[in-house]
């Protein structure tokens, strides 16, 4: 039974780390599309048009 | 911070504390089962793991339509997100559904309806998921994914019913189904509410959490070629 317990409880601390991991990815994508959208809006205003 | 991914960790304490509840009342506090023993604490996560992947397959379901409808990418993210979250469930369903058949069946496996149904929406779903690697048109992907994902969420009401419908070597519903169904001790019942509660919230995380990341990667994709473009044209 106790390991049992064991086995359930690292599963979900697992888990846990790589739902943390995923949002931290998501959180660096939104950073880049937020940098990205920047230096597309430079370049556009300094006359390159696509 | 912006709010969407405030509530995302509010989201993932909540899941923490419910799931940490979850597995202490299964583990600790509901008693065994007065035939099948201590093995019978699978059931909490196994039939809490059923819940969320139907409940995923029918958002693929709704997704879905509501893409071909509209041909909103948005709608595609969505499904696609829901549908490799109910694969991983449904999944686990797979696994521990054997874990538990063996001491208490004396076999692994049997190839009655529930058990061989749920195989086939699993590999539908699986083809779901993979099938998305090998093409690179948007519109052509999420145009086969969405009918892929109808039909395979399709299943889910054959599923649900397959041990009402047919004699099976899987037990009949604890909920709905029949007079000697349910469970009689309170304990039990909390730890299945708490596993079904625990198990709706990780859903709703990993379906939000990976729908952002299709969003995100997707808008990155499509930032970078215009960037391309502009630059060679410099």
């Amino acid at each position: 039974m106790s390991y049992l317990i064991a086995a359930y409880t690292s599963i979900w601390v697992v888990l846990v780390f790589l739902i943390f991991v995923l949002l931290k990815r998501n959180k660096n994508l939104a950073l880049e599309v937020t940098e990205l959208e920047v230096r597309l809006s430079e370049l556009e205003k300094a006359g390159l048009k696509e | 911070m912006n709010r969407s991914s405030t509530f995302d960790y509010v989201l993932l304490g909540l899941t923490f504390v419910v799931m940490t509840l979850a597995i202490v009342w299964a583990l600790g506090i509901a008693p065994p089962d007065a035939e099948q023993g201590e093995v019978q604490r699978i059931f909490y996560f196994h039939l809490g793991s059923i819940w969320p992947a139907f409940l995923a397959f029918f958002y693929v379901l709704y997704a879905s339509v509501r893409y071909l409808r509209s041909r909103d990418m948005k709608w595609d993210h969505k499904a696609m997100a829901s549908g490799e979250v109910g694969m991983y469930f449904a999944s686990m369903v797979l696994i521990t559904g054997p874990i538990w058949a063996k001491p208490t069946w004396g076999v692994w496996w049997a190839w009655d309806a529930r058990l061989t149904s749920m195989l086939v929406m699993w590999f539908i779903f699986l083809g779901y998921v993979v099938l998305r690697q090998y093409i690179d048109e948007d519109s052509k992907r999420a145009r086969i994914s969405a009918v892929l994902g109808i039909i395979g969420a399709s299943m889910v009401p054959f599923v649900y019913m397959s041990n009402r419908w047919f004699e099976t070597q899987h037990p009949k519903p604890v909920i709905a189904g029949g007079e000697d169904s349910g469970i009689k001790d309170p304990n039990m019942v909390i730890a299945l509410v708490l596993a079904l509660v625990a198990f709706t919230l990780l859903y709703i995380l990993l379906a939000r959490v990976g729908e952002a990341l299709f969003s995100n990667e997707g808008r990155v994709k499509d930032l970078r070629a215009r960037l391309f473009a502009l630059e060679e044209d410099s």
